[in-house]
């Protein structure tokens, strides 16, 4: 058995510093990460500024909206299509609405 | 001699022993003045961290309550709603407001901030208001709206369908209007059924399946691309009438 010399034994306390540090370092890192991911969730939903998400329908859905024009000098048959329409201002914007509100994620 | 020495010794050891007893009295009271003070210190922790968790879940439910209260103001004023769907999402948002301002009476009762913060996770798990309230108010308009629009739809079949029927060789396009006229009868339908599917989503429900809205807003879109097309069919055939 060598026995340790001074500068052996302050070198053995160094190493334990450090490693002890290093401990409390990474427990502090893990209890943090932990905390904000509760809060996280509890969060969950509470804020309107969610992920920014598509405002519009989608590629599929736009090449869907193209509908002709009528070409009728008939003006009941003129009214009752446009008041038909689905693709007006009206119906877009419901659904546009409708898609980014549903868009929000958890 | 040897009594002086004896004597001695024991002069010593009772020092010792009186010095001794200082020592660990004093040692004994600054232990108990710190445990005492710990205590205090412990207790003042707590305090601040239910006031702390308190605040936090007051924040929530008013936010919520808040929210509640502007789609109440809206849900009310709209012309867009139809008297049944506007009765339904009335007795909805009334009833998630009421499990809020339990909840709230719940929180600030709370003893100790684990109860507290979790009472502020019921807040967001039992009542879902951005996540399912919200949404629900906003797919039961749309379905409103898109009943209105097909309601319009069929109209302008079967006025289209009574200008073909006016108008010689014109079987090829009745039958067309005919077809028209059956899908958005059945689109109707749809909607309809799919509305009341909305309607009677859960909390529980949705805790479960969080993609059931999506769902539904996937079958009215699938429902306005058959109107669309529809409305498409409608026009080509009155543009072809001579």
């Amino acid at each position: 058995m060598h026995k340790l010399s001074q500068a052996g034994f302050a070198a053995m306390q160094l190493v334990l510093i450090v490693v002890v540090l290093v401990v409390a370092a990474a427990t502090g890192y893990f209890v943090y990460t932990a905390n904000n991911s509760v809060t996280d969730t509890l969060d969950a939903g509470s804020q309107s500024t969610a992920a920014p998400v598509s405002t519009s329908t989608t590629e599929s859905d736009e090449a869907d909206t193209t509908v002709p024009e009528l070409e009728t000098s008939d003006e009941a048959l003129q009214q009752s299509a446009n008041e038909a329409n689905p693709v007006d201002d009206a119906s877009n914007s419901e659904f546009a609405e409708t898609n980014q509100v549903i868009a929000e994620e958890e | 001699m040897i009594t002086k020495k004896v004597s001695k010794k024991a002069a010593v050891i009772t020092a010792l022993a009186v010095l001794s007893s200082f020592g660990f009295n004093a040692l004994a009271t600054a232990v108990n003045e710190q445990g005492a003070n710990r205590s205090v210190q412990r207790q003042a922790q707590q305090q601040k961290a239910l006031d702390a968790a308190v605040a936090a879940g007051e924040t929530k439910i008013d936010n919520r309550l808040r929210r509640l209260e502007t789609l109440l103001d809206r849900i009310n004023s709209t012309d867009k709603l139809s008297n049944a769907s506007k009765a339904y999402l009335t007795s909805e948002v009334s009833s998630t407001s009421t499990d809020l301002q339990d909840l709230k009476s719940e929180l600030l009762a709370a003893e100790s901030a684990k109860q507290a913060r979790e009472t502020t996770k019921s807040v967001v798990q039992d009542t879902r208001v951005y996540l399912l309230v919200v949404k629900k108010v906003h797919l039961t308009k749309l379905s409103d709206h898109m009943l209105t629009k097909q309601a319009a739809l069929l109209s302008f079949a079967e006025l289209a369908k009574a200008r073909a029927e006016a108008t010689a060789n014109s079987e090829a396009a009745v039958a067309k209007l005919d077809t028209a006229i059956a899908n958005t009868t059945s689109t109707m339908t749809a909607t309809t059924t799919t509305q009341q599917m909305i309607f009677s989503v859960t909390t529980e429900q949705f805790n479960q399946d969080k993609k059931v809205l999506k769902e539904h807003f996937a079958k009215l879109k699938e429902l306005r691309r058959q109107n669309i097309a529809d409305y498409r069919t409608i026009v080509e055939v009155v543009n072809q009438l001579r």
